[in-house]
């Protein structure tokens, strides 16, 4: 009874989503900037050919993209799944019928995992295609394999902000101050913080890297940075609050945008990044335990 | 004019009690303050590391390279304002602009209007002028705050050419956010819902600040959020040639970058924007078209069914 009901509603918001045709505008928009990333990366790479270098370190711009573009639509499509019940006044009208609120919010967020499954389906595969006729050479198995890993947190990355909207859009009493303070958030945490950790870091100091300008190695670099303590300690602290800073050391680590994993196997790659795959999760599960565990009221305005 | 002035009195009013709009306008304000100290704290710390790396250098008994970053002068602790005038400042603007309208219209005060001898140009110049007063009142206290800053700090003097190009910074700072608050308030009159008068928008803030720079020159959407990465001359070859000398002249946002970086002194050596039209002329002439937009649409709305959609 309860998975009927469940998938009866997520089924509902799924058709809504696709006559408002907001799902087909949002994934044109992230596929545009993706394609267009790639390109110019690519180009900008000088069109060398994969033996040079990784071939989906091309993929750095996309990942930024899903970063900043793929967070704001999220909200956007949690915004929609609220408003469009509270804007028609079904909310109310729903609770009317025999079914518990966590069904219907399940409902809700299933449909919507769905959606970005479904948009993140279409950019993955449109620029795998991208990447292969550019570079002229096919994805191996193990590229393959991580384009399914960080499509995975993709989706978690994109479904914690679906949650962020949706929470507001449920909760709060307007709903333009709705979006709009979900956006303020998203604007602390996806672009503010990792802008003061990038721009704190002393290597950001100078074109090109200040410890590469000063032909500093690497174990060098590690140590002095290691003796700026509370500074690095504060710097790096308003860095770990960002999910997208989480998202991006995941994936730039997977598809070997970050040079040092390339050539790490699949296992030890994931369990270096564990701590990051942890707080994609904890976001998550944090929103939805606050969606599942306060009251809506269902009365509207 | 009578009449627009009681509409713009209104609209600032109406802004002035709006909790969202006050909440992105506070987080602008205290960027603003942390900005300065930011900057300050980068720089040291630069100064810092180049010092470990000399004594590394002398352990060895070599003599370390110069150090690639060199005094930063005082208006360049202020460069993060550059970001976060693109970022919060555009969309506080952009909000501003959106409430100026939008309340207006969910509330029916559009069709009472109408019934009344003012003129659509009349309605438009009022709510234009509550924008730019609004943004205008806001980047004031972030100039102030700025101001107060090189007083209070005893190690950074300005001279009069630094006090000059600050000003100069915050009439184009002005400028680029104004020009996102006439965004917000064109599409919240002629959008049929509320939130794709927010949406719209919003999407093309993104295209601006994050697509199209990286069209022209290969700037990566984090690093244009970096406000010396940001500044790193494009890649060379044709196709970055091609998309400069066709989207810098409409790209406001690297016009209103490259303004930013020439006056607050944290331009790299040679710099030049790649336009036939000065950064500071694409901005009067973004705003000039948006205030023409924002009259039209005034002008073509139905006062009897302007209510949104949802």
């Amino acid at each position: 009874m309860m998975i009927s009901q469940l998938i009866a509603i997520a089924k509902k918001d799924i058709q809504d989503a696709l006559r408002t045709r907001t799902i087909f505008i949002m994934t044109g928009f992230l596929l545009v900037a993706s394609m267009v990333s790639i390109a110019v990366t690519h180009t900008a790479m000088g069109g060398r050919l994969p033996s040079d270098y990784s071939v989906l370190e091309a993929m750095r711009g996309f990942v930024e993209h899903l970063e900043i573009i793929g967070s704001a639509l999220a909200i956007l499509l949690g915004y929609r799944s609220a408003a469009n019940e509270r804007g028609h006044n079904t909310l109310a009208l729903v609770m009317t019928r025999p079914i518990r609120q966590r069904v219907f919010l399940a409902g809700k967020v299933f449909a919507s995992v769905v959606l970005i499954c479904g948009c993140l389906t279409v950019v993955f595969v449109s620029i795998s295609v991208e990447i292969m006729v550019l570079t002229g050479v096919g994805l191996s198995t193990l590229e393959v394999a991580k384009l399914a890993i960080g499509f995975a947190s993709t989706g978690l990355y994109m479904t914690a902000f679906f949650l962020l909207g949706f929470l507001f859009a449920l909760h709060l009493k307007h709903l333009s101050h709705a979006l709009l303070t979900a956006f303020s958030i998203w604007l602390v945490f996806v672009l503010i913080a990792p802008q003061i950790g990038d721009t704190l870091d002393p290597d950001n100091q100078a074109v090109g890297g200040l410890f590469s300008q000063l032909s500093v190695p690497h174990a060098q670099e590690v140590e002095i940075m290691n003796k700026l303590g509370t500074y690095e300690v504060i710097r790096t602290g308003i860095e770990q609050l960002s999910p997208s800073k989480h998202f991006e050391r995941l994936t730039f680590a997977l598809w070997g945008i970050k040079g040092s994993y390339i050539g790490m196997p699949l296992s030890e790659l994931l369990s270096a990044k564990i701590i990051d795959i942890l707080w994609l999760l904890g976001y998550v599960l944090g929103l939805g335990g606050v969606l599942f565990k306060r009251q809506v009221n269902f009365t509207g305005d | 004019m009578f009449a627009s002035r009681y509409i713009m009195t209104a609209a600032l009013r109406a802004n002035l009690r709006d909790q969202t709009v006050l909440l992105i306008a506070g987080l602008f304000i205290v960027l603003v303050l942390i900005s300065a100290y930011l900057g300050w704290s980068a720089t040291a710390t630069v100064q810092d590391v180049y010092l470990k790396v000399v004594e590394a250098y002398a352990a060895k008994g070599q003599i370390a390279p110069p150090n690639p970053v060199p005094d930063t002068p005082p208006l360049g602790l202020l460069r993060n304002m550059a970001t976060y005038v693109a970022l919060i400042g555009a969309l506080a603007g952009l909000v501003l602009g959106n409430k100026t309208v939008s309340g207006d219209r969910k509330s029916g005060v559009y069709a009472l209007l109408a019934s009344r001898p003012i003129t659509s140009s009349g309605i438009a110049l009022g709510k234009i002028l509550a924008i730019i007063i609004a943004i205008t009142g806001l980047l004031g206290v972030a100039a102030l705050t700025n101001v107060i800053t090189f007083m209070i700090l005893p190690n950074f003097s300005l001279s009069a050419d630094e006090w000059f190009r600050l000003a100069q910074f915050y009439i184009a700072s002005d400028l680029y956010v104004i020009s996102f608050g006439l965004l917000g308030a064109f599409f919240a009159i002629t959008s049929r819902s509320e939130a794709k008068s927010l949406m719209i928008p919003v999407t093309i803030w993104l295209t601006v600040t994050f697509i199209i720079p990286q069209l022209t020159a290969n700037v990566l959407p984090m690093a244009a959020l970096n406000p010396l990465k940001a500044m790193a001359p494009a890649p060379s070859g044709a196709f970055f040639v091609f998309t400069q000398s066709v989207l810098t002249p409409i790209s406001f946002a690297e016009a209103y970058r490259a303004l930013a970086a020439t006056l607050l002194d944290f331009a790299p050596p040679g710099f030049k924007f790649q336009s036939f039209i000065s950064p500071m002329l694409t901005l009067m002439i973004v705003n000039g078209l948006l205030i023409s937009a924002v009259v039209v649409a005034f002008g073509k709305m139905d006062a009897s069914r302007s209510a949104y959609d949802d």
